[in-house]
C-alpha cells in the first residue's frame, strides 16, 4: 500500500465503523489486532464493536474503541430455548436490542463473525460499505467482498492455504478503507502488539497474585482447548512441567484455564505433585487477571485456545502445541518468534471428513507430540539469544537425548515478513524435512489469494527451497500439472461461453419475452456453462489441489448481482477470468517447482548454489 | 425499527420483520447445535 503526499485520511471527518464479532473470545482477539492496525493508519476510525456479553470484556478494555455493544445471548435466547418465551416475544426483544444500531447509517459495517446468523444482522443494518457475510434485499445470502469469497470458499471449506486469519482481516479492512475513504497516514505503520494493548482493572487480590514470585520467570500454561480433540493429554503436560521445573530453577509455572478445566487441573497436579514453583489459577481468572498473567509471563504454552491470541496481542512468546484438527497456519500465534509443534505423522481422525467413522475416533496426533518434544522445542526457543539459531534444532534434541521424539513432530517458527517480501506471517519449517504437497498447495493458494485481492505479490516460489523438494512431491506435481492444463482450458471455455451469453442478452429487448430461437440459444449456452462447472467440480474431486477453484466458482456465481441476462453474462465472464488468473499462477508455481527440482551441473571449482 | 431501516433508500422495501425472525431462528439454531455460533473454522 502506498501513501500519497497529502493523505485523504487527515482531511476527512470520522469514519463510523461497526464491527460485528459474535463468535468466541479468540476471534474477538484476532479482530482487535486487525482493528488496531487499521486504527493506527486511519485515526479517524470511530469503532463500535458488537460482541457476545460473555466475551465483550476484551473489547471494553481497549481504549481506542468508542463503544462496545454487547449481545446478551443468555437473556435473549435462554428463555426461548427453555420454552419460557415464544419466538414472537423474542423477535420484539431482538428488535429493541437492534434499534440503537440503526439510528444513523454506518460508513462501514464489518462482519467478522462469518456465521449465518450474523449475516441477517449485517443485512438489517444500514451501511454505506459492508464487508463479510450479509443478506441481499431478497434476504438471500451474500458474501460482500473478495476476501469474504475466499474465506467462504477456501477457509471454511477447510482447504489448505497459508495466509493467517489476522492478515486476512487486516488486509480486508485496510483495502476497503483505502478504496472508500482514502490513503492511510504514512506514519501509522507502528507495531500492533504491546504489553499495554488493554487497560486492565486489577483487584488487590489480583495484584498480590501478580507480585508473587516476582523474581521468577513465568511460563503460563493454558489447559484445555476450544474442542476436546485439540487438547493435550495430562501425562504429556505433566512430563513437560517436570522437565521445565527440574532443569530450569529460574522458572515458575502458572496453570490457567476456565472452570471447565478444573478436572484436568486436578489430574495434572496429581501427576506432577504440589510444588512451590507451580501455581494454579484455573477457574479463578476474569479477563483482566487472565490477560495480566499472560502479559507478565515470559512464555505461554497452550494448545489451540484463545490464550494464544491473547499472548500474541500482548507480545508474550508462545509455544503452541497444535494437536487435533487445529489449523495453525490460519489461527496459530501471531508475531515474531512464536513456535508451533505439530504431529508430522498421519492421523486418521484429522484426515476424516465430518461424516466418516474415523472422525469420531481418538486423534493419534495428540500422542505424537510428547512432553519431551515440547520441552526440547521450548528450551531451544527460550535460549535463542545464546545460540542465535546457529545450532540446528535437531542437534539440540540429540544433546538432550530426545532424538526419537523428533521423528513424529514438525516444528515451525513464526516470522513476520518484511513488506518487500510480501508482508504477513509465515511459519518457517525448523526441521530438514521434504516439502509436503499440502504445504506446497497452501503456499500456492496463499499466493493466488494475494494476487486476487492485494494487487502486488512477491515473485513465484520465493520461499521455496530446492533442498526441500523431494521425489514424492515431484510425482504429485507432475500429475497435477496435467489436470491443471485441463482446468485452464475448461475455465477459458467457460469465460468465452459467458461472454456469448452476455452478447446474446444485449440483443434482447426483454429478458422474459423473446423469440423461440433466442430462447433455445440461451438455453444451450446456459447448459454448456452448467456442464463446464460440473467438469470443474469433477476435476476438483479427482485432484484435491484443484478443489479450491470449483469452490471459488460456486461462491462467485452465487454472488452475482446483475438483474439482466447481459449483466449476469458479463459478471460470470469476469469470475471465470479471475479463476483463470489463479490457475495461471498455479501453473507458474508448478513450472517453477519442477524447474527447481531439475538436476544442475556444478563446476567443481564453483561453490554449490544455496 | 422498520421505520428507521426504511429511511435508507437501499433498504426501502426490506421485510424487516422477516429478517428479524430469520436472525432469531439462525441464532437459536447455532445456540442449540454448538452452544456458540460457528467459528470461522
Amino acid at each position: 500500500m502506498t501513501a500519497s503526499a497529502t493523505p485523504k485520511s487527515e482531511t476527512q471527518g470520522p469514519i463510523r465503523c461497526l464491527v460485528i464479532q459474535m463468535a468466541r473470545i479468540g476471534d474477538t482477539l484476532q479482530s482487535l489486532m486487525a482493528l488496531r492496525a487499521a486504527k493506527q493508519l486511519y485515526p479517524q476510525l470511530e469503532i463500535t464493536f458488537v460482541a457476545r456479553e460473555r466475551f465483550a470484556d476484551a473489547a471494553r478494555r481497549v481504549s481506542w474503541i468508542k463503544q462496545v455493544v454487547s449481545f446478551p445471548t443468555d437473556q435473549l435466547l435462554g428463555p426461548v430455548l427453555a420454552g419460557r418465551k415464544d419466538e414472537k416475544e423474542a423477535v420484539s426483544d431482538l428488535a429493541r436490542w437492534t434499534i440503537p444500531l440503526v439510528e444513523r447509517p454506518w460508513d462501514l459495517i464489518v462482519n467478522w463473525t462469518f456465521s449465518e446468523a450474523s449475516s441477517y444482522l449485517t443485512g438489517l443494518l444500514p451501511g454505506k460499505v459492508k464487508l463479510g457475510f450479509t443478506r441481499k434485499k431478497d434476504l438471500s445470502f451474500s458474501s460482500a467482498d473478495g476476501w469474504t469469497h475466499f474465506i467462504q470458499a477456501v477457509v471454511q471449506e477447510g482447504l489448505d492455504q497459508n495466509i493467517h486469519l489476522t492478515d486476512i482481516l487486516t488486509t480486508q479492512l485496510l483495502t476497503a478503507l483505502q478504496i472508500h475513504f482514502g490513503e492511510p497516514l504514512p506514519e501509522g505503520n507502528a507495531a500492533v502488539t504491546s504489553k499495554s494493548f488493554f487497560s486492565l482493572k486489577l483487584s488487590e487480590r489480583d495484584t498480590r497474585i501478580l507480585a508473587h514470585e516476582s523474581s521468577q520467570k513465568w511460563i503460563a500454561i493454558q489447559l484445555g482447548a476450544g474442542d476436546e480433540s485439540k487438547t493435550w493429554d495430562s501425562r504429556n503436560w505433566a512430563r513437560f512441567i517436570e522437565l521445565v521445573l527440574k532443569r530450569n530453577p529460574d522458572y515458575s509455572i502458572v496453570l490457567l484455564g476456565g472452570k471447565e478445566d478444573l478436572k484436568r487441573e486436578r489430574e495434572l497436579i496429581r501427576l506432577v505433585g504440589r510444588s512451590p514453583a507451580l501455581t494454579s489459577l484455573v477457574g479463578q481468572t476474569d479477563f483482566d487477571l487472565w490477560a495480566s498473567v499472560i502479559s507478565r509471563a515470559q512464555w505461554l504454552v497452550a494448545c489451540d485456545t484463545a490464550a494464544i491470541h491473547l499472548a500474541s496481542v500482548l507480545g508474550t512468546r508462545v509455544l503452541n502445541i497444535s494437536v487435533g484438527p487445529a489449523r495453525w497456519t490460519e489461527t496459530g500465534p501471531y508475531g515474531n518468534g512464536h513456535y508451533v509443534v505439530t504431529s508430522s505423522l498421519a492421523c486418521a481422525a484429522c484426515a476424516a471428513g465430518p461424516d466418516d467413522k474415523a472422525a469420531s475416533e481418538p486423534h493419534a496426533c495428540r500422542e505424537h507430540v510428547t512432553g519431551e518434544a515440547a520441552y526440547a522445542t521450548w528450551s531451544y526457543a527460550a535460549t535463542e539469544w545464546a545460540h542465535r539459531r546457529q545450532d540446528r534444532i535437531e542437534g539440540h534434541f540429540a544433546r538432550l537425548g530426545y532424538p526419537e521424539h523428533l521423528t513424529s513432530i514438525d516444528v515451525r517458527r513464526a516470522r513476520i515478513r518484511d513488506t518487500e517480501s510480501g508482508g504477513g506471517l509465515v511459519y518457517e519449517q525448523m526441521l530438514q524435512r521434504p516439502l509436503t504437497s499440502d504445504e506446497w498447495l497452501s503456499m500456492t493458494l496463499g499466493h493466488i489469494a494475494r494476487s486476487w485481492y492485494c494487487g502486488w505479490v512477491p515473485p513465484v516460489g520465493q520461499e521455496l527451497r530446492r533442498e526441500r523438494i523431494g521425489p514424492a512431491l515431484i510425482q504429485k506435481l507432475r500429475e497435477l500439472d496435467e489436470a491443471t492444463k485441463v482446468l485452464e482450458k475448461v475455465c477459458g471455455e467457460a469465460s468465452l461461453t459467458a461472454m456469448s451469453l452476455k452478447k446474446r442478452g444485449e440483443k434482447l429487448r426483454s429478458d422474459r419475452l423473446m423469440r423461440v430461437q433466442d430462447r433455445e440459444e440461451i438455453k444451450d449456452l446456459a447448459r454448456k456453462l452448467f456442464e463446464l462447472d460440473e467438469l470443474m467440480e469433477r476435476l476438483g474431486r479427482a485432484q484435491q489441489p484443484l478443489q479450491a477453484f470449483s469452490c471459488m466458482a460456486k461462491v462467485l456465481m452465487h454472488n452475482l448481482s446483475g438483474d439482466h441476462l447481459a449483466d449476469l453474462g458479463q459478471e460470470s465472464a469476469e469470475c471465470y477470468r479471475q479463476l483463470g488468473e489463479g490457475i495461471a499462477i498455479l501453473r507458474d508455481w508448478l513450472k517453477h517447482t519442477l524447474g527447481l527440482a531439475r538436476p544442475m551441473a556444478i563446476r567443481p571449482s564453483q561453490p554449490a548454489p544455496v | 425499527l422498520q421505520g428507521e431501516i426504511h429511511k435508507d433508500p437501499a433498504a426501502a422495501d426490506m421485510d424487516v420483520e422477516l429478517l428479524l425472525e430469520k436472525f432469531l431462528s439462525a441464532l437459536l439454531e447455532e445456540q442449540a447445535e454448538h452452544g456458540m455460533p460457528e467459528r470461522v473454522k
